[in-house]
């Protein structure tokens, strides 16, 4: 069977889900971290799938997945930033330590 | 039309705006408050007259000025207006003049008070609160500002709020000329409900198809309303008591101006009552009771302001009687060859020419007693006494007022009093004459009690540790102006003397489209000059031998002669302890009632609602943990919950989108 | 045929390195196998005609963002973190709701009919073709996009360099005379240990 859209986005349904998984179950917000760039990444396969199957003469996806790339970019540097600051005041990452917003 | 109708609209606006100024601003300036007051009120008056003059040298009736307030159209159209005819620029020039002076004198009598600013505003907001009742064209405004003189009556009898009796007083008067506003507010509410308009000459012109009940309640209702106001019997019950306020208060609001606001109600809605004489001849009883009731109790009072406040409700009593009695033939009949819609007329003509004098004249005494009450210290008149020589101008003021008020020619009250009387002979039938001799005894108290107060507090010696001395000229000059006022105001009621002085009588200024002239029998007047000079006359055998002994009120020389009556009169006739019955046993057992209802069905179910809110968020409060995760499980769900009932509901609109 | 192979190869490595990366106890091999999966999906880009993205994807995510968050592990991990619980409370029912919706949309995607049907080559000039777009079609959202960055980067340096604000949790000193409490005392001998 040839490969197709139907793979790509299977695929990509599949990442999206374990990435997903990662966010819900995992304690330290880094790990969080990490599952969304996973989650990230299965939407960068679905647009450059639909770009490549659907309309191929365009594209519109690569500039989507550019526009994803660079948030993903600046979305890790203040994430990280905040994980800095987290930890030095609260000597810890687990997200459910993190109920309060004050200080 | 003439220009100073075009600035009408400035005679309300512009006390509105010192009392804006006033109380924003100058709070902390207590003389350049007062300053700004008496500059208000005194272009408020030049103003009047420029329009009164207009209307006298024949500009007509107009509507000056139409704010479409809120206009839903057939929902509820409601307009504020300044409607001009000779009734309200008559009582323009009663309440611009009566408060000008009133403003003037305050400034002598409260000189030394911390609340001076406060008391200036107050008076402001209420003369701007009468010149917008009087102004108005329709019922709802009326209403508005009706509401807006009992609240200035309301703060300024309450003046002296440290004061527990002041306070109590303020109270009291509130509630109970609240209990005749219900009437008002419900003839308000049949008004747009039955007639689809607020206006009073349109409320006039569907009078003749309305149905019985209709054209029953509706004057009945307003005349509710009026009572209140007015202190007529039984709601008559407040006036005594607002005397606790400031004297100056006394003298504008509860003698001049706002307690006459129902008997001008009553004028100026007079054709709608005319139209149902039933009504009409309960206004005249209840006038007429008033009139003897209040003043057989002022026969037995001993605080200066009370006898004039009784005097006042007697009076207001007359100028009631005067409308009754005009309308109640009704319209569509005959009584001694006069139509009922000219007898309505005299009535109205009547009525409101007394209350044109009535204001002048009882204005002036409120003013001189407090002139006196000032140099004593007192209001009972047992501890006064000798003034007559150390007071001349007050006291000779204060004379000319009580020969007004007792109806002595050429004095005012003499020409408005005489009037009225006429008016009760020319209608005849057997109410006729009863009101007319009940107006005659009235006169014959009158007369006796005034005289009475003015022997007892001016005459004999001054007591001992009392320096009475004349007051300051602010206040004085109030008193003469107002004296020359009772002197010749009554004159333009009487066709011979106003040809004579070449004006127009106050008849023709009133109802210009009318040939009649107020009445005047000689004969009548005679009578009525006559039971006065009785009552006088009685006075002065009693009292004119003013001796210093005389310190309490158990020295009241007519207390042996009537014995146990005069306790009855000295009570008042225990009508505030009827009220106070009915009040603590009826009124407060509904009340009561009503309370427990509120309480526990409409507030419990308020309360469930509460608590019911109040488990849910309990309930859920759990999910408020603060914990991101769950927050996305949450999302997550919701997005699962969408997707699939989406795809179960409507499977199309997936791939519609994707199309 | 090739191409199948190939999709099949990545693709399962990329299901395993993500399963890995969010299972795995130890946070550093986690980002470790975060770079092997954004690799599988670059070569798998480069199925999708997509040659500048996977350079992009290589460059960017792997070169700078994960070497980032690596470096952000390094500051903050201690090793014996990897002794404690990983998982939170909802370890049993995410991934039920995630293998849900992981049906659902499937069920979906496979609903519809993708107009599939004649696979045109694409452009030679794809990379022309992306400068072209960013700067006329998407120049606002190119823009909006760089002051974003821009934004982040002066937040990123604002928030991480707060130096003054106190810790909630003090040090405690050496001495343990400031230490009142338990607590602390326990989380100086985790500091000890460490």
């Amino acid at each position: 069977m040839e490969i197709g859209l139907y793979h790509y986005l299977t695929l990509s349904v599949i990442l999206f889900a374990i990435g997903m998984t990662g966010v819900l179950i995992r304690r330290s917000v880094l790990s969080m971290l990490l599952s969304i760039e996973i989650l990230f990444n299965s939407i960068n396969l679905a647009a450059l799938a639909f770009n490549r199957f659907l309309y191929p003469a365009t594209v519109t996806g690569h500039v989507f997945v550019i526009f994803i790339i660079t948030i993903a970019a600046a979305e890790a540097a203040v994430a990280l930033a905040i994980v800095m600051i987290v930890y030095k005041n609260f000597r810890s990452l687990e997200v459910e330590g993190l109920t309060s917003l004050k200080r | 039309m003439s220009t100073y109708y075009e600035l009408a609209w400035l005679i309300p606006a512009l006390p509105l705006f010192s009392f804006i100024i006033t109380v924003l601003f100058t709070r902390n300036y207590k003389t350049l408050t007062a300053w700004i007051a008496c500059a208000a009120v005194i272009a408020s008056f030049y103003l009047s007259v420029r329009v009164m003059l207009d209307m006298y040298n024949g500009a007509g009736t107009a509507q000056t000025l139409t704010i479409e307030w809120i206009p839903l159209g057939k929902a509820l159209e409601v307009t504020i207006g300044v409607y001009l005819d000779p009734l309200s620029v008559m009582m323009l020039i009663v309440v611009t003049t009566v408060s000008m002076l009133v403003h003037i004198y305050s400034l002598g009598y409260m000189a030394h008070e911390d609340g001076k600013a406060r008391f200036f505003s107050f008076l402001s907001l209420f003369t701007f609160s009468m010149l917008g009742l009087v102004l108005s064209d329709n019922v709802l405004q009326m209403f508005i500002f009706w509401e807006l003189v009992g609240l200035c009556s309301y703060l300024l009898i309450g003046y002296y709020y440290d004061k527990k009796s002041a306070a109590d007083a303020a109270k009291k008067a509130f509630s109970v000329t609240r209990a005749g506003d219900l009437g008002f507010f419900m003839a308000v509410v049949i008004a747009w409900g039955y007639f689809g308009t607020f206006n009073f000459a349109e409320i006039q012109q569907q009078y003749g198809q309305t149905a019985e009940w209709l054209a029953r309640a509706f004057p009945f209702l307003i005349f509710f309303g009026a009572m209140g106001k007015s202190g007529q019997f039984p709601l008559h019950i407040w006036l005594p008591d607002a005397m606790e306020g400031p004297t100056p208060v006394s003298a504008l609001i509860h003698a001049a101006t706002m307690v006459v606001a129902g008997i001008f109600l009553v004028a100026r809605a007079v054709m709608i009552f005319a139209g149902s004489p039933d009504t009409m001849l309960f206004v005249a009883y209840i006038g007429g009771f008033t009139a003897i009731f209040a003043a057989t109790i002022a026969v037995a009072q001993h605080d200066i302001k009370r006898i004039l406040a009784f005097s006042t409700l007697s009076q207001l009593g007359y100028m009631m009687m005067a409308l009754g009695i005009g309308g109640m033939v009704g319209v569509d009949n005959f009584s001694h060859g006069h139509s009922g819609t000219d007898l309505a007329l005299m009535g109205q003509t009547a009525g409101t020419f007394h209350l044109f004098t009535h204001a002048f004249f009882k204005a002036l005494l409120f003013l001189g007693s407090g002139s006196v009450i000032h140099a004593m210290h007192t209001n009972n008149i047992w501890e006064m006494g000798g003034v007559k020589s150390k007071m001349k101008i007050t006291v000779w003021t204060f004379l000319i007022g009580t020969l007004a008020l007792a109806g002595i020619p050429p004095f005012a009250g003499f020409w408005s009093k005489d009037e009225i009387l006429a008016l009760a002979m020319e209608v005849g039938s057997i109410h006729g004459y009863v009101l007319f001799g009940v107006g005659l005894t009235a006169a014959f108290f009158t007369a006796f009690y005034m005289f009475r107060l003015c022997f007892v507090a001016f005459w004999g010696e001054v007591p001992e540790k009392k320096h009475p001395h004349e007051s300051p000229v602010s206040m004085t000059l109030p008193l003469v102006l107002l004296g020359i006022l009772s002197v010749i105001a009554g004159l333009i009621g009487n066709a011979d003397m106003a040809n004579a002085l070449g004006i127009k009588t106050y008849a023709a200024f009133l109802n210009p489209s009318w040939e009649h002239e107020g009445v005047f029998h000689i004969s009548i007047a005679a009578i009525s000059a006559g039971v006065a000079l009785l009552g006088i006359l009685v006075a002065y055998v009693m009292y004119a031998k003013r001796s210093p002994e005389w310190t309490t009120e158990m020295h009241d020389p007519l207390r042996s002669k009537l014995g146990q009556l005069y306790v009855h009169l000295e009570n008042k006739w225990y009508i505030d302890e009827v009220w106070r019955w009915i009040v603590n046993q009826i009124l407060f057992r509904v009340s009561a009632a009503c309370a427990w209802f509120d309480r526990n069905i409409v507030d419990g179910s308020v309360d469930l609602v509460a608590f019911i809110t109040t488990r849910i968020g309990i309930l859920m409060q759990p999910a408020q943990s603060g914990r991101l995760q769950s927050y996305i499980l949450i999302v997550m769900l919701g997005l699962f919950i969408i997707l699939a009932t989406l795809y179960v509901a409507i499977p199309e609109i997936l791939v519609a989108m994707y199309r | 045929m090739a191409h199948a192979l190939m999709f099949y190869l990545f693709a399962a490595l990329a299901i395993a390195a993500s399963l890995a990366v969010i299972l795995h106890r130890n946070i550093f091999k986690s980002a470790t196998f975060l770079a092997g999966m954004l690799f599988c999906l670059a070569a798998l880009f480069v199925l999708l005609d997509a040659e500048f993205i996977a350079v992009v994807q290589v460059l960017i995510y792997i070169g700078a963002i994960t070497i980032l968050i690596v470096f952000a592990i390094m500051l903050t991990t201690k090793i014996n973190d990897e002794h404690k619980e990983q998982f939170n409370s909802q370890k049993f029912l995410a991934p039920i709701l995630a293998l849900g919706l992981l049906g659902l949309i499937l069920t979906i995607v496979v609903k519809i009919q993708w107009t599939t049907a004649e696979i045109s080559p694409v452009p030679s000039d794809i990379l022309g073709l992306i400068g072209t777009a960013l700067l006329s079609d998407f120049i606002f959202p190119f823009d909006v996009v760089s002051i974003l960055l821009l934004v982040a980067l002066i937040g990123a340096t604002y928030i991480a360099k707060q130096e003054d604000r106190k810790p909630l949790v003090t040090e405690v000193d050496e001495t343990g005379e400031h230490g009142d409490g338990k607590v602390k005392h326990a989380l100086h001998a985790e500091e000890v240990e460490h």
